[in-house]
This record gives structure tokens, sequence and C-alpha cells, in this order.
């Protein structure tokens, strides 16, 4: 904490703050507002003496004051200060702000529709610092973590995803709150983009912060900003466009526009579908198509380029547009490659944070495009630059916070890369230095690091070569560590490279197993995390499979079989089921069979199957009944030909992951 | 709003082309590379190539009206503009006029007068950059040891600079560089002096100039700064590769050395 933060006002800025309280003459409090104003501006510590002492209620005393009737004179000053306010660091001040009711009052005087430019010009500027408040910080708007999806493996477990109450209801006096507890807030701001471009960029960015979800997304679109904002859009592109050059005023308004049109756009797929369906009745134009002319341009502003990109990916996130249309594969992956690739010392490093948080955001789950993505091995070497020697590229004055970030994205990016296409996942494992970086990041104390290199490796997992090939001993002491760790977080994403590394074939196998894996993934069974007990029974089906009968016995012993009873008659939840099914039917495999059934007495077990299958479970789980039953049935008349997996599904004995395409997979010998 | 007249640039292409329009024999790149020296053209030819560019008075009016504007230099503007017979419709001159009157309280000293005004032209400005506020506050620190208000000097840091010195490495340096002033009976003759010269109020005046245009999304350089800067350049990258070419040496004169 500075030193600065206990400091009070100094003699003379007592006297000043008397002559604003006791003085009631207006323009020597004018004059003292200034003076007040030339002092907090640009000075922390004056922001933070003044804030001491209770000036915040001095000032909303003000505000009340000369609201009715407005005096805007007084009033500018008064939206200035407390814009210089909303734009502390201290989260007592900004939550006191709030409290006293900052935003509720400006709101009520914007409904005066009278005022001048510069008016409406420093009331907006003043909102806007609330809601851009780091306080406040809208999650639609913030790098997004993520589950590492895998299109085509449905039955992977989930892994990890740090999970951000997107929901603001838990902070009723937030900035959203207040602007939609308004029923005039929406229609205020609508009315005030016609003012000037000033008030249309504070309105833009309120706007944008406002769409924290699907909710207030909707709620914005049926006030019919679009048509306004589609209006805006063109008119700036095209008066760019007729004196060909750049009018900085023009191309931030643009920026702006297509920022809100990603933040109300983002994972909502009825407002998506609706903006693909806008045409512009000023051009003819579909708004894909404005847009994508922008992506066109090639002294397109970074900053354009890239919203330009994510309205593109957002579409393509919500179904609206598939991975193959040219809008997404050809321009919009394109672009953000091709930024991410830029290298620019003078450009915001958080610009290519965003970047390449958003490629993360395409890509996974994406799988047909992670070919188009590594296509020119541009993208690759620019990640490998980015996690290896960032100062070079960004300069060596770079904040530590700046470094990690960009590393941590670079290095997740590699993740879902590696997540799917056997020689993607090679070429990137492959890569020298590339794990010993990954196991660096993971040794550092900074978390974001640390997760980043654990995605990396549940990527690489998903390999049965790179099992049996990069995960060595160092690679399992870590996930033995990691498992153990009180961040729930990387516990949960350490469980999922668990859950692959403990398969038959796995060089790691033999070392998490003697590391105690088995009691740790037997006591998250009953973890309150249901992610994390979905990811353990998982790993334990994964650990059952072609294993030895030593570890089925303690498997058994670890679970116990009235536990198994209890979770076959009493679970609901159906993966968690799918799961215990497979554990059991890899369990009774052919010489095992005849030692373990009676552990369990046959006859109970069959009979609580056939109870499973008058419930009105999914066809997954009736499959996996049905399997089970036919295969205790072999058993029981071993003279019968059991009704092996393959006759149901080829796939199934000999490959774990069913719908999984692997050639490694294929040459696998399970018999 | 700032005028930009299109396109300025195309005297930059003529002054580049100009540069580089080497021998036709060689126009690669590669080629150039291998040999050792290569006389491009000599002056007189240099000269009759410029000669063949074309270039329109009126893209150097726009050129000098652009920096008169970017500069702050109001008057001169719409005196130029008056006698080459342009419009100055789209320019906002009252910003520039307030931009001015920022940069002329800033060369004479008068940094809190300087401060109001910014303060009023752009409330936000010196809280989004802290370096600015540093910069501007530590001058008008410089003002205070240069009239030997030694006291006001000393309370003036403690209250307006020192939370900046907390906050970054460099700006304490800064500071301290700063106070070291006060230990000296001739502090213009110190190893800090520079700071105590009428320049250092040019610059701090140019810095707030350019983070001012930023601030209301105006060019911060003017072309013709550009333009100077990419000539430079463009003679950097012919010299890396050893051609000899009537190097432009006086930016400010014209004069080409002889080659």
């Amino acid at each position: 904490m500075p030193a600065y933060d206990d400091d009070l006002p100094t003699d003379g800025e007592e006297v000043l703050l008397r002559r604003l309280t006791d003085n009631t003459e207006r323009e020597e409090r004018l004059r003292a507002l200034i003076e007040f104003k030339n002092l907090i501006l640009g000075s922390k510590r004056c922001k933070a003496a003044f804030f001491r002492v209770g000036t915040l209620d001095m000032l909303y005393n003000l505000l009340k004051e000369y609201s009715l009737p407005i005096d805007s004179d007084i009033l500018i000053q008064i939206f200035d200060c407390i814009s210089s306010f909303a734009k502390s660091t201290n989260k007592n001040l900004i939550q006191r702000l709030v409290e006293l009711g900052f935003i509720e009052q400006i709101l009520l005087v914007l409904v005066d529709d009278q005022q001048s430019k510069l008016f409406y010009k420093s009331a907006l500027r003043c909102l806007r610092s609330f809601f851009l408040s780091k306080k406040f910080a809208n999650p639609y708007l913030s790098p997004i973590p993520f589950i590492l999806l895998c299109d085509q493996n449905k039955f992977e477990p989930k892994s990890s995803s740090i999970i951000v109450d997107k929901s603001p209801s838990s902070d009723k006096l937030s900035p959203v709150e207040i602007l939609f507890s308004n029923s005039q807030s929406l229609a205020i701001l609508h009315r005030l983009l016609s003012i000037s471009k000033s008030t249309q960029i504070s309105v833009l960015e309120i706007l944008c912060c406002a769409c924290v979800d699907n909710q207030r997304q909707q709620e914005i679109m049926g006030k019919d900003f679009i048509p306004m904002i589609m209006h805006l859009l063109i008119e700036n592109i095209f008066y760019h466009k007729r004196i060909h050059l750049v009018t900085l005023a023009n191309e931030y308004l643009i920026e702006v526009c297509l920022k809100f049109l990603c933040s109300i756009s983002y994972e909502n797929p009825s407002i998506a579908q609706q903006l693909y369906s806008t045409i512009s009745s000023e051009t003819n134009q579909s708004l894909c198509e404005i847009i994508a002319s922008l992506l066109k341009k090639i002294n397109r502003s970074m900053i354009i380029s890239y919203y330009a990109s994510k309205f593109f990916v957002n579409l393509c996130k919500t179904k609206v547009l598939s991975c193959d249309d040219p809008y997404v594969s050809h321009q919009s992956l394109a672009s953000l490659i091709h930024l991410c690739a830029k290298s620019n010392q003078n450009q915001c490093i958080y610009l290519y944070v965003e970047c390449l948080d958003t490629l993360i955001y395409l890509l996974n789950g994406n799988s047909s495009l992670h070919h188009t993505a590594i296509y020119t091995e541009q993208l690759l070497s620019q990640l490998f630059n980015y996690l290896f020697t960032p100062s070079k590229i960004f300069g060596e004055n770079l904040d530590e916070a700046a470094i990690v970030q960009v590393r941590s994205s670079a290095l997740t990016l590699l993740a879902v890369l590696s997540s799917h296409h056997e020689d993607i996942k090679k070429r990137i494992a492959e890569q020298e230095n590339l794990i010993t970086t990954a196991i660096e990041c993971y040794r550092s104390s900074n978390v974001s690091l640390q997760i980043a290199s654990l995605r990396l490796f549940h990527g690489l997992s998903r390999s049965v070569h790179q099992l049996r090939t990069t995960f060595n001993d160092t690679i399992c002491d870590i996930l033995l560590d990691a498992i153990k760790s009180s961040d729930l977080a990387l516990v949960k994403i350490v469980s999922s490279v668990v859950s692959n590394s403990v398969l038959e074939f796995s060089i790691c196998r033999t070392r998490l197993l003697s590391g105690g894996i088995l009691d740790i993934l037997l006591t998250f069974l009953t973890h309150s995390d249901q992610e994390l007990s979905i990811n353990s029974i998982w790993a334990l089906r994964n650990l059952s499979y072609l294993s030895t009968l030593k570890i089925k016995q303690d498997i058994l012993n670890g679970l116990t079989i009235e536990r198994i009873y209890s979770l076959l008659e009493q679970c609901t939840d159906k993966q968690f089921l799918i799961c215990l099914l497979s554990l059991l039917r890899n369990l009774f495999n052919e010489k095992d069979t005849e030692i373990l059934l009676p552990m369990f007495n046959s006859t109970k077990l069959l009979s609580t199957l056939e109870r499973l299958l008058k419930k009105n479970y999914p066809g997954e789980i009736h499959r996996e009944v049905n399997l089970l039953i036919d295969h205790l049935h072999s058993s029981n008349h071993p003279t019968q030909k059991r009704l092996s997996a393959d006759s149901a599904n080829s796939s199934c004995r000999s490959s774990l992951f069913p719908e999984y395409d692997c050639d490694e997979m294929d040459q696998l010998d399970c018999s | 709003m700032h005028a930009h007249f299109a396109p300025p640039l195309q005297a930059a292409v003529a002054a580049v082309m100009a540069l580089s329009n080497t021998s036709s024999a060689s126009s690669t790149s590669e080629s150039h590379a291998l040999t050792p020296i290569h006389q491009t053209a000599t002056k007189s030819e240099w000269m009759e190539a410029i000669e063949q560019q074309h270039l329109e008075r009126s893209a150097l009016n726009r050129l000098i009206i652009n920096y008169l504007i970017t500069e702050g230099f109001k008057e001169a503007a719409e005196k130029f503009a008056e006698e080459a017979g342009m419009p100055l419709n789209d320019i906002d001159l009252t910003s520039v006029e307030e931009r001015l009157k920022i940069r002329e309280a800033i060369e004479n000293g008068k940094i809190q007068e300087a401060i109001d005004f910014i303060n009023k032209k752009s409330p936000e400005l010196l809280d989004q950059n802290r370096q600015l506020a540093f910069h501007l506050k530590q001058q008008h620190l410089i003002e205070l040891i240069r009239s030997n208000l030694i006291d006001e000097a000393l309370t003036y840091a403690q209250i307006h600079l020192a939370e900046f010195a907390e906050d970054e490495l460099k700006m304490r340096q800064e500071l301290e560089k700063t106070m070291a002033l006060l230990v000296f009976d001739k502090p213009l003759e110190s190893p800090y002096g520079y700071l105590m010269q009428l320049s250092h109020r040019q610059q701090v005046a140019n810095e707030i100039n350019s983070a001012l245009l930023i601030d209301q999304n105006e060019q911060s350089e003017s072309d013709l700064s550009m333009l100077v800067r990419m000539v430079t350049y463009m003679q950097d990258k012919l010299d890396n590769k050893s051609l000899r070419y009537p190097k432009l040496i006086d930016i400010a004169t014209g004069k080409l050395d002889d080659c």
C-alpha cells in the first residue's frame, strides 16, 4: 500500500475544502471547485487524502444542490472531479461513490435535453469512468478462462475452468445494475448518441460494459441501438474512404462501434443471428459485408482489425457462422494470426494478449481450423517467441504482469492447438525447449503460468504417442504435486491430465500409481465440485482398462462394493454413471471376472443393473448397462459366446474414446 | 477537427522516389547488396530525377498548414491559409488556440496556469497519463527553484511529487536529479543544469501538445515531421546497402551531398 494512502489533506487543502462547504456564493464555489479539480486530477495522493475526510459526501451534496435547477458550469466541474475519483484503484473509494448515488444522480440530470454539448460530454465521461473501473470489470470483456474442448471427443472429462460469476446479481450496487434499474437509462443514452462524437464514444463504451449477460444484451438490443450504430459505422468508414486518409476520431469511433457489436453478440446466438441478418438501408450491404470490408484494407488500425475479427469469431462460436465460412477461416482467423505475428513495440502489449485469447476462444473446440491456423508456421513460431523470449519482441521495460499474461496466453493457445490433431501435437511437443519451458512455467510462482502449463500437458495427453514419449518422470512429479494443490482450479485441470496419464500404455502410469494417485482419485469421488468428481471416476475408469488384477482389486477395495451399489442406485449424474458402468465393464474383463464377480454377488448386481434399465436414462446409459449385463451373462454361462463390445460397437474395445479419431489408437493391440 | 488533406504523403513518396531512384540496371535490393559500393547517380542526374517528380503546390501548402495546425500556430495557419487561398473550414481553430495557450504558458514557466488550461480542455489527460502529470509538476518545481523559492520548492516536492517517486523508479530518479539542483549555488551550471534550460520547457510543451492531440483523437505529429523522419529512414537504408547517392545532409536548407 502506498504511503500516501494514509495522508490527510494539507492545511492549504483544508482551507480549500472549507471554501467549498462554507461559502455558498456561486462564483466563489466555482473557483474553489476548479482549484479542487486541479489538485485531484493527476494526483493519487490528493484523492486518497480528500476521500479520508469525507469529501465525496460533500461533492454529492453539491451535485444535488446544483441539479435543481441545473447549473451546468458547476456541474461540469463536479462531473470532472467525480470522474477523476472514479478512476482511482481504491476499492473503498469506488464503493463509496456508488453507495452515495452519483450514478443515479447523473442519470437524473441527463434527462434534461436542453443543456450544452460540453455538459453532456462531461456527464457521460464521468459515467463512463464508473463503468470502466476495474472494480466492476465486465467478465464478457475480460480475458476468458475456458474449458479445453475437443469437439470430436465428447467423452472426455471436462477440464477446469475458473468459473467467473458472470451474473452481476451478486453485486446489486454495480453500475450496470444501477443503470438498468432506471427504466429511462437506455433511452437517455440513445438520445445522447446524436449529440457529438465524444458522447457517441462514451455511450458506446458504457453499453459495452453493460453487456454483462444475455439478459442485459437483450435489453440493450430491444432499445434499437443497432440502426444508429450501423449508421455511425458506415458514416465513419465512408468518411475515412472519401478523404483517403486516417482521421483518428473516425477511426476511434469505428473501433468502439465494433467493440460494441462484439460485446452484444458475445455468447448470444439470438443476437448474433440478428446481427448476421442485418442489412444497412444506406448501402444495402449486410453488417458482415461492412465489417469484412474493414479487414481488407491494407493500412487498417490494429484495433479495428482485432474487433472486426472478433465479431466473426463471436458469430462462429454462437454457430451462426460455420468454421469454414470464409469470414471465419479466411478473414478473421488470418487477421488474428497476422496481428499476433506483427512486431510493433509501440502497440499496447495487452492488444496482443487479446488477440491470443480470441484465437484461443475461436480454436478451442473448432479443430477443423487448427491446420489452417498453423499452415505457414507464422503463428507457431511467434507463439514460441512469446513464450521463450517475450522481451525480445516487446522490449526490456515490460512489466512483469504483462510478460506473465502474454506467456500464459501463448502457452494456452499452444495447448489448444495440441489438443486434437496428432501431427500438430507432435510438431509442438518436439519444439526445442518447449517441454522444459512448460515445466519451468509450472514451477514459477504464478498461477496463470502454472495453469497454462497444465493445459498444455492436458492437450498433449490426448495422444497415445505423447503419453508414451513426452510424459516423463518430471512431468509425472508435476502432476503428483499439482493434484495435491489447494487451488481447486489447478487440481481440476491436472485431474484431466491424470485421467489420460493413467492409461495402460502411458509411461507415467507406474510412477503415478506409486505416488499414491489411486487414493487421491478415490477421495475426489465425493468432492463437492462436480467436475472434479467426474474427472476422478473417469480416471479410475481409464486406470482399470487393461489393468492388472492387483490394480483392479485396489480400485475395488478403495471404492468398496457397498459404495458402488449405492452409486448405481442413487447417482443422478449421468456422466458419472456412464463412467462407473464403463469402469465395471473394464473390471470384469475375461480373466478377472471369475475372481472379482463373486465380490459383488452377481445376482444382486444383475438385478441392480436391470433396475437401471427401467429408469428413464439416456440411451448411452442403457447401452452401457446392456453391455455390462451381456458381459455378466456370458461370464455366468462360459459356454455362451460372450457378446463382446466389438459386436455392439467395433471401436469400443480398441478405443478408449469411442469417437476419437486417432491413428495411434487404431494400431493398439487390445487383445 | 484536424485537417488532413489527401494525399500529403505523395510528397514524401516523391522525395523518397527521388532518393531511392537508383540506377536502372540495379533495381533489386539483392543485387545492390552484392556490390560493395555502388554509385547510383551523379548529383546532376539526381537533381534531374527530382525535377521530374511531379509535386503539386497545393500538396506543399497542405503540409505547411498541417504543420502549423499541429504545432498550434493558429495565427500563422490562418495567415498562410488566407495567402494560399485555402479554406480552414474543417479545422477546429478553438482547439488550436487552446493548445497554443497551453504551450505558451509552459514556455513562459507558468505551469499552474498550463495545468488549469489542460484540465479545462482534457480533464482526463493527467489521470490517464501519469508521466505527463509528473513532468508538469516537475517543471513547476524547476520554476520554483529557478525563482529561488527554496522552502516552497521543498514543500511542493513533498506534497505533490513524492507520490510519483513512490510509484515508479524512473520518476524517482528524475525527481532526485531535480532536487539535486537545490544543492548547487548555480544550478544552471550543475550536471543537471539541462533541467533549468528553457529548452526543457519546450520539451515539456511538446510532450503536452502531442498528448493533447492524441487525447482529442487527432494526429500527434505533423505530416511534415513524419516525412522528414521517413527521409532519414530511407537514407539510412541506402547507407546500409553501401550506396552512394546525393545524400540530404541538411534538412533545414535542403543541401545535398556531392557524390
